[in-house]
């Protein structure tokens, strides 16, 4: 496993096969991370790639982090943060600044429960939600970050992480069971034009 | 209210996996009350679980490698890529037609591909060659694609299920820690995970050689129905009957076991349920179990196997601990 100490041990003494099968392993997930804050995918791998550079870079203090998984993460945050920091010319930009958090397209197998129809309308209630919540559903979903890693990214409590994803899944339901009352109140109005012509 | 809120916290919490039996419980419970939410959830549900980004293609690697001055094989496969390029954009001015043809020939350029699988997951994909493959919870394969050369051959960690496509010209090699299994066109399954000493393969069809890396220079054979235990520790390899019916059922989320040792069950048992499963002594992790189960809850289980063959376990926060009956 790239992330097990024994792997980040290796690391950490310049075992370079072992740096390139984690960067291999974690790259998409921090590209889709960067790319949530930055559009362009070009500025995006660079930064993804100026963490790899420092985390090689300082690769002896390496087994001194607590969980590289998180660590990687909030290296990336923070690099995206100070990237539109300087294109705005803003002084001060935290996560709470920030004006939108970009979620990727997502595709799925058809299913009993999934249709094309569905996917999209998820889709759609998630761009709705707020960016904190977007960011924290996205690092859950499309991450598959633990609770207590995504507190660490975002600088925020477990708590609050549990309410901001508790938050957009009431609200991803909620927007599904509207669209079923919708087509049951529709329903008898198709037959009524039936009748009239 | 309440109910309704208390239903979503369960629901993220096993969305993330954190949700504690006792907890799992009442989320069934919840959901087994015919709730009007509950489509709206099992929709929620499959998004998580079967919805996954448009998969995209990056330079990140071979930027930060060439950032940091690497050289090896990796660099190679880009630079062998530019050189496509190149000739594909000098060819464009000479002939469209003749320029068309070779971009075909640059996107089959070989590039590394990795496929994996979160924990609670198993993924079936296609590999070039259309040989299929079913990863599981927590496992990935490495391979460079299109193969090329003598050999198609794949990195597997963790377990997967394989049916390679028929090619007596390129056999297909699974690289394992320390052993290498070679087959022309076969299905069968491999399990070879990082916290066990044994790897396991199991032969449904077709023949399989097994290959031990060289100071140790053991190779066997496997037949249909045959199961290869492989001690990475000696080199050895020990040959039984698999006697499983269907081809690895955990692809449906199913465990069986055939006169296994209860030391190999808990292992299977501590990835399913994601805890500790701690046999305290050699009697009762010797003791030889045949069963399957398919979504019996961890509880059930030790039940089940505690009154086929008698030991006592306890289950706490922490995982469950094993002892043999006294």
């Amino acid at each position: 496993m790239p992330f097990s100490k024994h792997s980040i041990r290796l690391i950490s003494r310049g075992d370079e096969r072992k740096f390139r099968y984690l960067m291999e392993f974690i790259s998409d997930d921090l590209l889709l991370f960067a790319m949530g804050f930055i559009r362009k995918k070009e500025i995006a791998e660079e930064i993804v790639s100026d963490v790899f550079v420092k985390i090689w870079e300082t690769r002896y203090s390496l087994t001194e982090i607590d969980n590289l998984k998180a660590y990687l993460f909030v290296c990336v945050k923070n690099l995206c943060i100070s990237h539109i920091r300087k294109n705005r010319k803003e002084k001060l930009i935290s996560l709470d600044g920030l004006n939108d958090f970009l979620v990727p397209v997502v595709e799925c197998p058809e299913s009993k429960y999934i249709d094309a129809e569905k996917l999209n309308e998820i889709y759609n209630a998630i761009e709705q939600l707020p960016p904190k919540c977007k960011m924290v559903f996205s690092l859950a979903k499309f991450n598959g970050l633990k609770y207590k890693e995504i507190a660490e990214v975002m600088e925020i409590s477990e708590k609050t992480v549990n309410n901001h994803l508790v938050f957009a899944l009431k609200k991803l339901s909620e927007s599904l069971g509207i669209r079923k009352k919708k087509l049951q109140k529709y329903a008898p109005m198709k037959q009524v034009v039936l009748f009239s012509f | 209210m309440r109910k309704k809120d208390k239903l979503y916290e369960l629901l993220a919490k096993e969305l993330n996996s954190t949700l504690t039996p006792e907890e799992k419980a009442l989320l069934n419970d919840i959901l087994a009350g015919n709730e009007p939410e509950n489509e709206q959830i099992n929709t929620l549900w499959d998004f998580w679980n079967k919805a996954y980004p448009q998969h995209f293609s990056h330079s990140v690697t071979a930027r930060t490698e060439k950032k940091l001055g690497f050289t090896d094989s990796a660099n190679s496969f880009t630079r062998s890529e530019f050189v496509y390029k190149i000739a594909a954009g000098v060819l464009l001015l000479l002939s469209l037609g003749l320029s068309g043809l070779l971009f075909l020939k640059n996107q089959n350029s070989p590039s590394l591909k990795e496929y994996h699988c979160n924990t609670r997951e198993v993924k079936q994909f296609e590999l070039s060659d259309g040989t299929k493959i079913w990863l599981n919870g927590g496992s990935y394969i490495l391979a460079v694609e299109p193969f090329s050369g003598e050999s198609r051959n794949v990195k597997l960690y963790g377990e997967a299920y394989f049916e390679v496509a028929p090619n007596a010209e390129m056999p297909f090699i699974v690289e394992t820690p320390h052993l290498k299994t070679k087959v022309l066109g076969t299905a069968f399954n491999i399990s070879s995970w990082p916290n066990s000493k044994v790897q396991e393969i199991e032969l449904y069809e077709g023949k399989v050689k097994l290959e031990a890396d060289e100071n140790r220079g053991n190779e066997t054979f496997l037949t249909p129905g045959q199961r290869a235990r492989f001690n990475a520790e000696n080199g050895d390899f020990q040959i039984t009957e698999h006697g499983k019916s269907t081809a690895a059922a955990w692809r449906n989320g199913i465990l069986n076991f055939y006169n296994e040792e209860l030391f190999s069950i808990v292992l299977q048992l501590e990835r399913k349920f994601e805890t500790r499963v701690l046999v305290s002594d050699s009697e009762a992790g010797k003791l030889r179990f045949t069963a399957e189960f398919s979504d019996e809850p961890l509880e059930k289980i030790l039940r089940l196997l505690s009154e086929a063959k008698t030991f006592d376990y306890t289950v706490t926060n922490q995982g469950v601990l094993i002892r043999s009956a006294k």
